[in-house]
């Protein structure tokens, strides 16, 4: 299980509530004060927020409570277009990030005699840009006429057919999906090598003996060995990938033709831009439920789908 | 426990030290604003703290969103500062709870017939939106604009183009012989919707002025045979290759105006704000000018005229309620205002060129080349009889600017994207 | 074995493939700063006359400097906080056992959840109710509120990692709760408070929109604004904003290569095994 794994691992040496003897004598108050700091901060910050959403998006049209505002988000094209612009968010970046990840990690891990810090180190180093200069930067770099992806079509003698990535609505979304993959491949890199790292090598001994060796022994030892760190990045991911703000909104501003709005982005336009506080809530708590239930979907997968090669490679140790 | 007395003790020393000196301290009034620019600002800043010295100004400059994010998130939490920068319309009307009714301040700095001082289309626009019945000035302007185009004499002479082209043939001819000579022919930054309505607007006054103007002030004729060969026009922009490929990618700000300082374009949609360039930029064509010319957006048909002028209010300045919160920081608030548009500080910004200034009678101060100055003077006059270029409705702005972008991407004929406005506008008049 | 070394040597291609291509946009920063004003539109990636004039240009306006410090105290502050609550918190639900821990942590986790365009809000109409409003406090509230999912869920973890004797060897010397914590928890799960640590400060060095709103005063303003702050005056000459965009991004890279070491090691020391 990756350290930062969301759920109380079942392999872990910790044990589940009630199994152990207390063994502290903490008082109810004493008990309360360890709560105290992280609850104040807690309230303040996250649940009051929570509840002024929730009743802000209540306030319907001339001030009267209800659900108008869900119903004309249910008729708006534009929140359609930022729903679905979100799921793709989160399969094209999940997809591309656990793949490069952890393929990368491989590599660095299974097949490097010498320097795999440095290359976690290089790869690591988008993660610590600030998303206001990245913004920028990928802008520049695609621009049609001087950038640098023109520079090499413009070498390649297709100057031409130059595709104007952000400027177009079928590509703007992708095209800054890719720099949010740029940004964060680096850091799936480094947790599956935290992943394989922490696999038993006389386990993979032993899986060379028995044959599996190659890619073989990638599929059907480390991938699932690998399962806690990939729910978790799963998890992060999807989080992530659904409140990615600043990158769009410096890049295309949700545009062009609203093309590149996620629910993230449309929250702010409405909002800020357009003064329609109430409908803004109604997006946000839409999105805070979609958020949870991706989340809990992709447990409810993880506990499925990995479940059965984990307690296989537990019976192999 | 005795740690934290100390620290309130210390708090509470300080506390009265401050209160203390706070005859002597001189007043500090802050202001927010996206416009001018955050060096002329500062300038403008430092001059009337010059005029007086027990005046200090806080002054922060942000680009167009993050202000009005900032203003936004400040007016919800009560914390707006004392004098805030707005454009006319919508926006003033939003800040209208948190404003001070201007008219006896303005009396008290420039009499009571202070109105003459402004053409009387701004003091028009600068009321616009406010509730039936109230006719008083919410903010007061301080820089007007005019609309139109610009051109790069250096990139006509290049491709061979004598003088701005004078119908919409020419105009799409030209642009064909600056991109061959290796130029961007007309630049535009699509992605900022603010520009992509003020390029539909200029071609829609030529089309159809009295239903554009009705439909800045919230009527819902979007749908209107005019407002529809506006967007003709502009679907012709993208088909005709006049706007560079991708354009619906790039910014007005910086990237247009960089590549149109860097000598890289032939034409762009700008104002009578570039001229600012000439105290911005080092580049010597810029410095004087020379290198630049204007003109408005070209006859639709062969032997017609260009659009007529589009402009108005470009930034005014209202004063919060917050300002009152002492009677030395509103005394020194309202200095601050008057310096802003008619004196010291208004000065500076005129003497930079940041834009056309709002109060009649100011003049730069320092003589201008002649081929500044023709331009200055034309701007002026031009001025005097300007329509209106503002959309009052913050969600009819947004959509036209996306449903224009549809167009230019070829994802909705002209006709779809005007009647998804109309319907946005039908609704929001509705409300 | 000749496989073997065939399969390293393709590995070596592939990843310096995937890091070239991962420098490539930093490298593209770097050397647009190094442009004069009639390069910088060059389609290229190194443009043949390379100067150092935007730096000094950039460095001689200064201002930079204040924002550097503005996010130090902001990123160091945040990290403290958030480590103070995170500890306290775990401890009560991972050693104490507290009723209700298990409530509390998911309560807390779905904080993970929540859109940051609508907290902006509701946060600064509490912080001006506090006073907060342009004080470093102000910010660093809401990133520890922002970061203590995170942290918890990694010194819970940690925590219950350790095993019951230590804990009761204490226990039984007497030991309070208080001192439990501070001298035999804390020091065995410091590789997880490193983790936590350097999370928390690249979350806050990097934050932009909370930042926007809640620091509205130049003075106050942490690295994230300063491009904003930048791009008016800079307009017309990208050299001095990518100047400025390097200086921006090229010291996180330095401190994160720097305490790297620690932070790879904490991920791997903590408790991985599953």
């Amino acid at each position: 299980m990756g350290v930062w794994g969301l759920k109380a691992p079942a392999g872990s040496r910790g044990r589940a509530p009630g199994q152990r003897t207390r063994v502290l004598g903490a008082g109810p108050v004493a008990s309360a004060l360890y709560v105290a700091p992280a609850f104040v901060l807690f309230a303040a910050f996250i649940l009051f927020p929570i509840l002024s959403n929730i009743g802000a998006s209540l306030v319907g049209a001339h001030g009267r409570p209800g659900f108008a505002n869900y119903a004309v988000a249910a008729q708006d094209p534009v929140f359609w277009t930022a729903l679905e612009n979100s799921l793709i968010w989160v399969a094209v970046s999940l997809i591309l990030e656990i793949a490069a990840g952890f393929a990368l990690a491989v590599l660095i891990e299974l097949y490097l005699a010498r320097g795999r810090a440095i290359f976690r180190t290089l790869l690591f180093l988008p993660m610590v840009i600030t998303p206001s200069v990245i913004a920028l930067v990928f802008t520049t770099l695609y621009a049609p006429d001087y950038g640098l992806l023109f520079g090499l079509f413009n070498w390649l003698g297709l100057a031409d057919s130059f595709p104007a990535l952000l400027g177009t609505p079928s590509t703007a979304t992708l095209a800054i999906i890719v720099v949010n993959v740029w940004q964060w491949s680096g850091f799936f890199v480094l947790m599956y090598c935290v992943g394989i790292a922490a696999i038993d090598r006389a386990l993979l001994d032993a899986a060379e003996i028995d044959g599996a060796r190659g890619l073989g022994r990638i599929r059907h030892i480390i991938w699932p060995l690998c399962r806690g760190t990939t729910v978790s990045l799963v998890v992060l991911g999807t989080i992530q990938a659904l409140q990615q703000f600043p990158l769009i909104y410096l890049m295309t501003e949700g545009g062009p033709a609203n093309a590149s709005q996620t629910l993230a982005t449309y929250i702010f336009q409405t909002g800020f831009s357009e003064n329609e506080m109430p409908y803004a809530s109604a997006i946000a708590v839409v999105l805070f439920v979609l958020a949870l239930v991706l989340v809990a979907v992709e447990y409810g997968l993880a506990g499925a789908r990995f479940a059965p090669s984990s307690r296989e490679s537990r019976d192999a140790v | 426990m005795l740690r934290f007395l100390r620290e309130a003790a210390f708090g509470l020393a300080g506390w009265l030290a401050l209160t203390a000196t706070a005859a002597a301290a001189p007043v500090t009034v802050t202001l927010w604003s996206w416009s001018p620019v955050a060096p002329t600002m500062a300038a403008m800043a430092a001059a009337i703290e010059k005029a007086h010295p027990d005046i200090r100004i806080d002054a922060t400059i942000q680009p167009h969103t993050a202000y009005f994010t900032a203003i936004k998130a400040a007016q919800a939490s009560g914390t707006l500062p004392d004098l805030i920068g707005l454009p006319p319309g919508a926006y003033t009307q939003e800040y209208r709870p948190d404003l001070e009714p201007l008219d006896a301040i303005a009396a008290d700095s420039w009499g009571a017939d202070w109105q003459k001082n402004f053409a009387p289309a701004l003091l028009t626009q600068a009321r616009l939106g406010n509730p039936k019945g109230d006719t008083q000035f919410y903010m007061l302007p301080q820089e007007a604009e005019v609309l139109n185009l610009w051109y790069s004499r250096a990139a006509f002479a290049r491709a061979g183009i004598a003088a701005p082209p004078a119908n919409f043939d020419e105009l799409v001819a030209d642009v064909a012989k600056l991109r061959k000579a290796g130029f961007i022919g007309f630049y535009q930054g699509g992605g900022t919707g603010l520009f992509d309505n003020w390029v539909f607007m200029q071609i829609a006054a030529q089309t159809d002025l009295a239903d554009l103007l009705a439909a800045e002030n919230g009527a819902a004729v979007w749908d209107k045979p005019g407002m529809l060969a506006a967007a003709k026009v502009w679907e012709q922009l993208f088909t005709r290759r006049v706007v560079q490929p991708g354009a619906l990618s790039a910014l007005q700000y910086p990237t247009g105006a960089n590549l149109f300082a860097a000598g890289r374009v032939g034409m762009i949609s700008l104002g009578s704000w570039w001229l600012q360039e000439t105290h911005l930029s080092t580049n010597p064509a810029l410095a004087t000018m020379s290198g630049y010319g204007k003109f408005f957006f070209p006859a639709l048909r062969e032997g017609g005229s260009a659009s007529p002028t589009l402009g108005g209010v470009d930034i005014g300045w209202g004063i919060t309620k917050n300002a009152a919160k002492s009677p030395a920081v509103e005394a020194a608030t309202k200095i601050v205002l008057k310096e802003l548009i008619s004196g010291a500080g208004e000065q500076v910004a005129l003497d930079q060129l940041n834009d056309l200034p709002a109060f009649n009678g100011m003049q730069p101060s320092a003589p201008l080349s002649p081929h500044l100055k023709a331009l200055y003077d034309t701007y002026i006059q031009e001025l005097a009889t300007a329509n209106p270029h503002q959309i009052g409705n913050p969600v009819v702005f947004n959509t036209l600017a996306a449903n224009l972008q549809a167009v230019g991407a070829g994802t909705k004929t002209p006709e779809a994207a005007m009647q998804a406005v109309q319907k946005v506008a039908a609704a929001q008049a509705a409300n | 074995m000749r496989s073997e070394h065939g399969a390293r040597r393709l590995a070596l291609v592939l990843l310096l493939a995937a890091t070239a291509a991962s420098l490539l946009p930093s490298v593209y920063m770097v050397d647009i700063s190094l442009r004069d004003s009639t390069e910088s539109f060059a389609p290229v990636l190194f443009a043949p006359h390379p100067t150092l004039a935007n730096y000094a240009a950039v460095l001689a306006t200064g201002g930079l400097g204040r924002f550097f410090l503005n996010s130090v105290i902001v990123s160091t502050g945040s990290v403290a906080l958030t480590l103070v609550a995170a500890i306290c918190l775990s401890f009560a639900i991972a050693r104490l056992k507290i009723r209700g821990g298990r409530v509390i942590l998911l309560a807390v986790l779905s904080a993970l959840l929540l859109p940051l365009a609508s907290l902006l809000i509701p946060i600064t109409v509490l912080l001006k109710h506090l006073a907060l409003t342009n004080t470093y406090l102000g910010l660093i509230g809401p990133f520890a509120a922002l970061g203590i999912p995170f942290a918890t869920v990694i010194l819970k973890e940690a925590m219950e990692a350790i095993p019951d004797e230590l804990e009761e060897a204490a226990t039984i010397d007497g030991a309070s709760s208080l001192t439990l914590l501070v001298r035999i928890i804390t020091p065995l799960i410091r590789s997880a408070l490193i983790v936590v640590a350097v999370w928390q400060f690249l979350f806050s060095w990097n934050e932009f929109f909370l930042a926007l709103v809640i620091m509205t005063q130049d003075a106050m303003k942490p690295l994230p604004l300063a491009p904003l702050y930048y791009e008016g005056p800079y307009m017309t000459d990208p050299g001095k904003l990518f100047a400025i965009l390097t200086l921006i991004a090229i010291i996180p890279m330095i401190f994160y290569a720097v305490l790297q070491r620690w932070f790879v090691g904490g991920l791997m020391a903590g408790g991985v095994k599953g």
